[in-house]
């Protein structure tokens, strides 16, 4: 027992524990490149120039348009992912994943369909905390401030970038990324996950 | 960048290597000439020396000067006027960026439709003189008019009644009155409670257990649990549900179904269904059924019979109320009902949309028009690929939401202001932030649609136009209930079955799990899109306390207009499919007349303190609905 039991706050977790299992931005290029991006870091497939991102393969800088169209569809498809509803169960012996909910929400329905039988609990296969690390996750790639400080989640292999281009870049591509932060803080400021629940907490004194 | 450059610009003090190095990497990163990068230096001699120690030309230095050039391009990011980019974000990013020569050849072709070069061709056949001086939009000559057979009825629903002329469009004639909360929409979605979500699924079972006890007089002794074996025959309302846990994949058949029961009713266990004994059914996942049978040996429920689930009551309304809307409107009122997507998949040119806004104004002329979403689709598969391209290169939108803005608003608000317009969005539509059902109406502000005869509503919707109820669901029942189906119901139409359903369980989608479309490649599942119910907030979809007298739900299936249980029931079909013009509807509707409406009973005017008739309005009798090819 004692302070070490609890669970560190959301806020204090290191960015790169925070993100570990979100995934990166994939974007295509006009010449049907495929990348996936992550940010001012080092890539082997693209450049984050003076006047954008730089396809590898065509060195052609991603038009505006281009960029937030497919980081908005992404965005969509995670929340879309997430309605579907997947739920598992977390008896290892029974582990079924399914759409179903029972009566009683957390109660596994079991291979027998019956909804008894299996002691497991249900869960959210896509929980809500890890849809909203995936859009923290987005934002914090389109995030100049955190791309300066070296705080993104790079990629393995290449060099990383010096600290003096990173910041360069960063200056020059504020506008940019500013409008892509944009898309991403519209899905965050609906986010039901970001708010404390004012009526659930004080919904006593209504009595 | 070579040695002598530098040599050049900064004198023989620089021939030295790390000086040359730090001067290069400096070159580099600022993308700057070696001039350039003199200029800089001296700018930074200028603002550090002091009068009698000249600054140095060092590597030592020369970091500072790479902090002063980071600090500058910092200045002038901040007095970059930011919030006036949200407005216009066309103007400082196009400066910033210098857009490459990515192929334009092929985009320019694309740009040009082949409507477009059609368009001046085809003689026009708009009445351009009848009503141009009252429409605020202006005729110009290359008006597209996308098709021969465009405007062209395909079918038509009570052909008797004749097609109404339309408004005057002087005076507004039609009544609007949302019949829900807006409030309640506007919760925060992705933050789904299992627990919440169960509670909705256990009180759809009670609920309905409640109300067919009332309507088929059951006394409360005759319900017990399906789940335990029983010698005499019981009731028990549940929920029809699969019997494996897995059910995507599976096609359901007779054999295949499971009855789940509420917590109260049988601690919420599930039994299986021997359906053998039922002559005629129709069951889907996710539906309340209520039976009568029993379960000889306690590992199946055998069904003796059906219970009917009762239909909500017709709206009923009072002679004052209908007098009122007479009074309104005494000629028949004219609806048009459209659904998005509004492009094909190939382009974002809303070439069609701008030619049916223009029709509605000199032509058409209806009292209401419903446009429903999605108006930019997040699944366009140029929105997936990046390659979105807006036909008016002007434009240069930035984001979606500007693409929303700069195109689809400036058709909408040309619609003439004496037309009343309702917008409901679709949870794939790239402007609502909402993006679960039930769906938070669109931001009227935020997408420039702040005038007078937009009206924003969320989806699903019920309102009253006048006299009349409508309801309008924008998640495609139609195509995601899928049915098992035995006996006399076999032969009836599929529509005619999902419809029946919809107005049986008293919600707008009444299927659970809710559909998902899903896409394959290479070896991956990719989610796309889906019905995205949020559960908690479900009983926003329900119908609350009659059924609406038009029941308006679009599907990607084909087109339709039917009255089933004195219910208009309307799927204008999509405005435009992948590649091809779609449909949409135009709905007539007769002015209520006395005696033909049907007396129901009587109510206490609570200020008059007379008896007042309450009146079925009987709609289906005298509306017409056309489904018109776009």
């Amino acid at each position: 027992a004692g302070v070490d039991a609890l669970a560190p706050l959301e806020s204090t977790v290191s960015d790169a524990e925070r993100f570990r299992d979100a995934a990166f931005l994939p974007l295509r290029c006009a010449c049907g490149a495929r990348f996936a991006f992550g940010g001012i870091v080092a890539s082997r497939d693209y450049v984050v120039s003076f006047h954008g991102i730089k396809c590898a393969a065509c060195a052609a800088v991603l038009p505006t348009l281009r960029v937030t169209a497919q980081l908005e569809r992404i965005i969509r498809a995670h929340i879309s992912r997430y309605y579907a509803g997947w739920l598992v169960c977390d008896d290892s012996a029974c582990g079924i994943a399914t759409r179903q909910i029972s009566v009683y929400g957390k109660r596994c329905i079991g291979l027998s369909g019956t909804a008894h039988g299996c002691k497991g609990i249900m869960r959210y296969r896509y929980s809500d905390k890890a849809l909203y690390n995936q859009l923290l996750y987005l934002d914090s790639i389109f995030d100049i401030e955190k791309a300066k400080k070296g705080l993104l989640k790079p990629f393995e292999g290449p060099e990383a970038l010096s600290h003096a281009l990173v910041e360069a870049l960063a200056v020059h591509n504020a506008v940019f990324f500013g409008v892509c932060r944009g898309v991403v803080q519209k899905y965050l400021s609906d986010c039901g996950r970001r708010y404390v629940d004012m009526g659930g907490l004080f919904n006593f004194m209504e009595k | 960048m070579s040695v002598t450059d530098l040599v050049a610009a900064f004198g023989p003090k620089a021939n030295d290597a790390e000086i040359l190095a730090k001067c290069e990497n400096l070159m580099k990163i600022y993308t700057l000439s070696a001039d350039d990068l003199f200029v800089k230096w001296e700018s930074y001699c200028v603002n550090n020396s002091s009068v009698d120690d000249e600054t140095e030309l060092s590597a030592a230095n020369l970091d500072l000067l790479q902090s002063y050039i980071q600090q500058g391009l910092e200045k002038t990011l901040h007095s970059a006027s930011k919030p006036k980019m949200m407005m216009r974000p066309a103007s400082s990013p196009s400066q910033l960026f210098d857009f490459p020569a990515t192929p334009t050849s092929v985009k320019k072709r694309r740009l040009e439709s082949p409507l477009k070069k059609e368009a001046p061709n085809t003689p026009l056949k708009t009445p351009q003189g009848l009503n141009l001086n009252s429409s605020p939009t202006k005729m110009e000559p290359t008006t597209p008019t996308p098709h021969s057979d465009s405007g062209k009825t395909i079918e038509t629903l009570n052909p008797e009644i004749p097609v109404a002329e339309g408004a005057s469009l002087e005076t507004v004639q039609v009544k609007l009155a949302p019949q829900f909360d807006a409030e309640k929409y506007r919760f925060r979605t992705m933050r789904q409670k299992l627990l919440e979500a169960a509670d909705v699924l256990d009180d759809q079972i009670d609920t309905f257990a409640q109300i067919v006890q009332e309507a088929h007089a059951i006394s409360t002794d005759e319900f017990h649990s399906p789940c335990v074996a029983s010698q005499f025959d019981i009731v028990c309302v549940g929920r029809m549900v699969p019997d494996l846990p897995l059910t995507d994949a599976v096609q359901l058949n007779s054999s295949s179904f499971f009855l789940e029961t509420s917590r109260l009713s049988g601690i919420g266990q599930r039994v299986a269904l021997d359906l053998t004994q039922v002559p005629d059914y129709t069951f889907f996942p996710g539906q309340i059924v209520a039976f009568r049978g029993k379960n000889p040996t306690g590992e199946a429920f055998v069904v003796a019979s059906v219970l009917e689930l009762p239909y909500l009551g017709a709206p009923a309304c009072r002679a004052q109320d209908f007098a009122e809307s007479l009074a309104l409107n005494d000629k028949a009122l004219k609806v048009v009902v459209c659904a998005g997507p509004y492009t094909t998949t190939k382009d974002f040119d809303f070439v069609y949309l701008r030619a049916l806004v223009e029709k509605l104004n000199n032509e058409i002329r209806p009292h209401t028009v419903i446009f429903l979403g999605p108006f930019i689709d997040i699944t366009h598969p140029k929105i997936a690929d990046g390659s979105i391209e807006v036909a008016d290169a002007k434009l240069a939108p930035s984001t979606l939401d500007d693409v929303f803005r700069l195109v689809v608003s400036p058709i909408l608000r040309s619609l003439h202001p004496k037309i009343q317009a309702i917008v409901i969005p679709s949870t794939r539509d790239a402007a609502s932030k909402h993006s679960a059902y039930p769906q938070d109406s669109l931001d009227k502000k935020l997408l420039q649609l702040a005038q007078k005869n937009i009206k924003c509503y969320p989806n699903p919707a019920h309102f009253t136009m006048n006299e009349i109820h409508v309801g309008v669901s924008n998640n495609d029942v139609f195509r995601d209930l899928k049915d098992v189906v035995h006996g006399k119901f076999v032969s009836q139409n599929r529509f005619e079955r999902v419809a029946t359903q919809v107005i049986e369980q008293r919600r707008y989608y009444p299927v659970f799990p809710g559909g998902t479309k899903t896409r394959v490649e290479e070896g991956v599942v990719e989610h796309i899109s889906g019905a995205d119910l949020d559960m908690p907030y479900m009983g926003l979809s329900e119908m609350g306390e009659v059924t609406p007298d038009i029941l308006i739900i679009p599907s990607e299936l084909r087109f339709f207009a039917k009255v089933i249980k004195s219910v208009v029931v309307i799927n204008p079909g999509c405005f435009m499919r992948p590649s091809s013009a779609g449909s949409y509807a135009v709905v007539s509707i007769n002015p209520p007349v006395e005696g033909e409406v049907e007396k129901v009973g009587t109510e206490i005017n609570e200020d008059t303190r007379q008896e007042e008739g309450l009146y079925v309005l009987n709609v289906w009798k005298r509306i017409r609905v056309d489904i018109v090819k776009t």
